[in-house]
């Protein structure tokens, strides 16, 4: 007998120890991850506590090697696309969840992550917007980092030199817009884009594209839509709502100099615009406040994912350096650098440092932020949309023309993109 | 001799050459690799269905026919393309011709600190084209644009413009940082020809008693018509092919104002993801581009037969 349980208990050893080592040699490998030039800056907090995040895998894991390679926001997507369409790329790569992954996995670059985890489990651990950004055809293709949604930027002294308050409806905005006019001064800066715009159509309960079908339907000239549609080109139109500068807004810097330099009195955008506006070095005397209120509360959702590449050597290893990376052991990144984690886990207040409580508000939006429609070609959509209100900005159609022309274009759009 | 022996006599040297051969081979993969063979892929890609982001169809990366083709030129933003870069190519290439004439001509002369100001009309073709679209960009801002500030300070303007904002004004905007850049280039070109040029010719000249303009017209331009053409048409290619400032400053906006083949091209493959009609719409520029080659080519044979 005794013979026997030492047999068995060394059989258990020799189990235990080849289960250690066939993990380890799972486990194993050098990953290259492609991220925003921002977070292997170890010059900045945000930098230094996303590379200690890294090493202390890398330690973790002895036989890992982590290379983040630096891109710009501009070109992250179109760069990995040709590497990963040439068969090469890197094995992870960060994605803001407009659509981009969505992309990807139409063209088969990304890998679905039932491989790894189970829906349900991944349903359970993200929020539901920055999980269904990367969903394609009913499959998860990206693993949520943080999220962010678009808030409401006020000029302090704009509001009080006019005898405002900060608008909290629609009609508070028209009216502000209409005094501040009156005044002098400035309406609204926003980026060159549709970003902002959709929380208006989600605000008067239209998803601008019906993604619930099997087809995308276009939906935004609807009663709801026509109602947003009639009161963002009323803004633009009428009360002059939108600065020059947005004419030009094609990157964010000048959103926050045309907000910090005092054009405009209103900025709409998510929390990356605090450290931009205070990197102007005005001193602007600002409030940050959830957005205003249509027939119902709602927000646009923004943030960044990670996600697989197709062609990666460590599918396992890649999965397992985007779960702990997301995971509550690195939330001190996302302290250093004001974000808010994507987990459902996440507390908004707690997780913020203390300069960073302002931020708060835009976190507890977060239960009524919605995602851009998740369709294909998602940036061309919204090329469409902006167009659409430029020509409302520049005089060259007025809403019931400019609102007709955009539906046409849009579902021309979806046909090009998912057949009749 | 014989077919036989005259083989056997070129064989030897055949061999000899071999050297020369393998010297010649990484030039001659390198122009196969990056610029034969993405030519007859581009070719191929824009007779084939094949939009990215639809790779499961049925039709994907099947022949397409000229359906890509119908496609781009029944599009209005195309034909508007096709348009831009009408008047891009003619604005830059007539103001970079004149300029850069004039240019050269004042630095062919004799002045005091000639080979400083020789030094400094370069610098515009040394900066990178990334630096000069952000610095102008910087620039035309509506917002800390030295333009608009002192524009509105001179009181020529009321309030600042976004003048990379506004259709009409956002081509010409771009239009002239191109022109600002491209400048030397051509000028380099013309002062290299005229200082081949004697003295004596405009001596005798002036003994004739030609005046300046005539000297001109009847004497340098006819002898630096030749560098000229061929500074000119090079030139032409960079113009026609000038992606980086448009892309940077405007993006070929607003509403497309001032998108060219070029950027169409990009927007069709890396926004659109369809590469059939971005390949179709760079085949457009492509034949474009053999046109007004064939027709210098051409004129540079005639000249050199009639010199002959």
């Amino acid at each position: 007998m005794k013979r026997f349980l030492a047999l068995l208990l060394t059989v258990a050893m020799l189990a235990a120890l080849f289960c250690v080592a066939a993990t380890a040699e799972e486990l194993s490998g050098e990953l290259v991850i492609s991220v925003l030039a921002d977070w292997p800056d170890e010059t900045t907090e945000r930098g230094k506590a996303f590379m200690d995040a890294v090493r202390a895998y890398e330690e973790a894991h002895p036989g890992v090697t982590i290379t983040p390679q630096a891109s710009s926001q501009q070109d992250i997507k179109e760069s990995f696309q040709t590497a990963a369409l040439a068969g090469g790329g890197p094995d992870v790569v960060i994605m803001d969840n407009s659509g981009h992954a969505i992309d990807l996995a139409a063209m088969g670059l990304l890998l679905p992550l039932n491989n790894f985890i189970s829906d349900e489990e991944l349903e359970a651990t993200y929020q539901p917007g920055p999980l269904n950004s990367g969903k394609f055809e009913g499959v998860y293709y990206s693993v949520p980092w943080y999220m962010d949604c678009c808030g409401l930027y006020c000029n302090n002294d704009y509001l009080e030199a006019c005898g405002l308050s900060v608008p909290e409806t629609w009609a508070d905005l028209e009216n502000c817009l209409a005094v501040l006019k009156e005044n002098g001064y400035g309406g609204i800066i926003t980026y060159r884009s549709a970003y902002a715009f959709y929380s208006f159509f989600y605000q008067n309960e239209c998803p601008v594209i019906d993604t619930t079908g099997e087809i995308p339907e276009v939906v935004i000239d609807n009663e709801a839509g026509t109602e947003a549609w009639n009161f963002i080109c009323k803004l633009i139109t009428e009360d002059n709502g939108l600065v020059e500068s947005f004419k030009e807004a094609n990157t964010w810097d000048k959103v926050y100099e045309s907000f910090a330099n005092g054009e405009a009195t209103f900025l709409l955008g998510g929390d990356w615009c605090k450290s931009g506006i205070n990197g102007v070095g005005t001193e602007v005397n600002y409030t940050i406040t959830d957005m205003v209120e249509g027939k119902t509360r709602a927000t646009i959702l923004g943030g960044w994912t990670w996600n697989i590449n197709v062609n990666t050597k460590y599918p396992e290893l890649a999965y397992d350096f985007c779960r702990y990376i997301s995971s509550p052991e690195t939330y001190s990144v996302l302290k250093a650098a004001g974000k808010h984690s994507a987990r459902t886990d996440w507390d908004v207040a707690a997780g913020l440092s203390e300069e960073n409580q302002d931020l708060v508000v835009l976190g507890e939006q977060f239960p009524y932020t919605m995602a851009r429609p998740a369709i294909i070609n998602e940036k061309t959509v919204d090329e469409i949309i902006t167009n659409a209100i430029l020509t409302v900005v520049y005089g060259q159609a007025n809403a019931e023309d400019s609102l007709a022309a955009l539906a046409q274009e849009l579902r021309d759009n979806i046909v090009s993109n998912y057949g009749a | 001799m014989t077919r036989a022996s005259s083989r056997k006599t070129a064989q030897p040297g055949r061999r000899r050459n071999w050297p020369g051969y393998l010297m010649i081979a990484p030039a001659v993969i390198a122009v196969l690799a990056l610029n034969i063979y993405p030519l007859f892929r581009g070719i191929a890609l824009s007779f084939t269905h094949y939009n990215l982001v639809r790779p499961n169809t049925p039709i994907f990366n099947t022949f397409a026919g000229l359906s890509n083709y119908t496609k781009i030129f029944s599009d209005a933003k195309f034909l508007q393309s096709i348009g831009n870069t009408v008047k891009w190519t003619a604005v830059n290439l007539a103001a970079q011709l004149v300029f850069a004439m004039l240019l050269a001509l004042v630095l062919n002369k004799r002045l005091r600190g000639r080979s400083f100001f020789r030094t400094m009309s370069l610098v515009p073709w040394a900066v990178p084209h990334s630096i000069a679209a952000m610095t102008f960009t910087f620039l035309f801002n509506a917002n800390v644009g030295i333009i608009n500030i002192l524009a509105v300070k001179l009181g020529l303007l009321s309030e600042p413009v976004s003048w990379l904002g506004n259709t009409q004004s956002a081509f010409w905007c771009v239009a002239f940082v191109a022109i600002w850049k491209g400048i030397p280039f051509q000028m380099i070109f013309i002062l290299a020809a005229l200082q081949a040029i004697s003295s004596e010719i405009y001596e005798s000249a002036e003994v004739d008693g030609a005046n300046q303009w005539q000297q001109f017209w009847r004497i340098t331009l006819p002898i630096i018509k030749e560098p000229l053409a061929i500074a000119t048409i090079l030139n032409l290619i960079g113009i026609v092919s000038c992606f980086n400032t448009i892309w940077l400053m405007t993006e070929g906006g607003p509403l497309y104002s001032s998108e060219i083949i070029y950027t169409y091209a990009y927007r069709q493959g890396f926004i659109v993801h369809d590469l059939g009609t971005a390949s179709a719409a760079s085949m457009v520029l492509f034949v474009i581009m053999m046109l007004i080659s064939t027709v210098y080519l051409r004129l540079a044979r005639g000249d050199r037969g009639v010199s002959a």
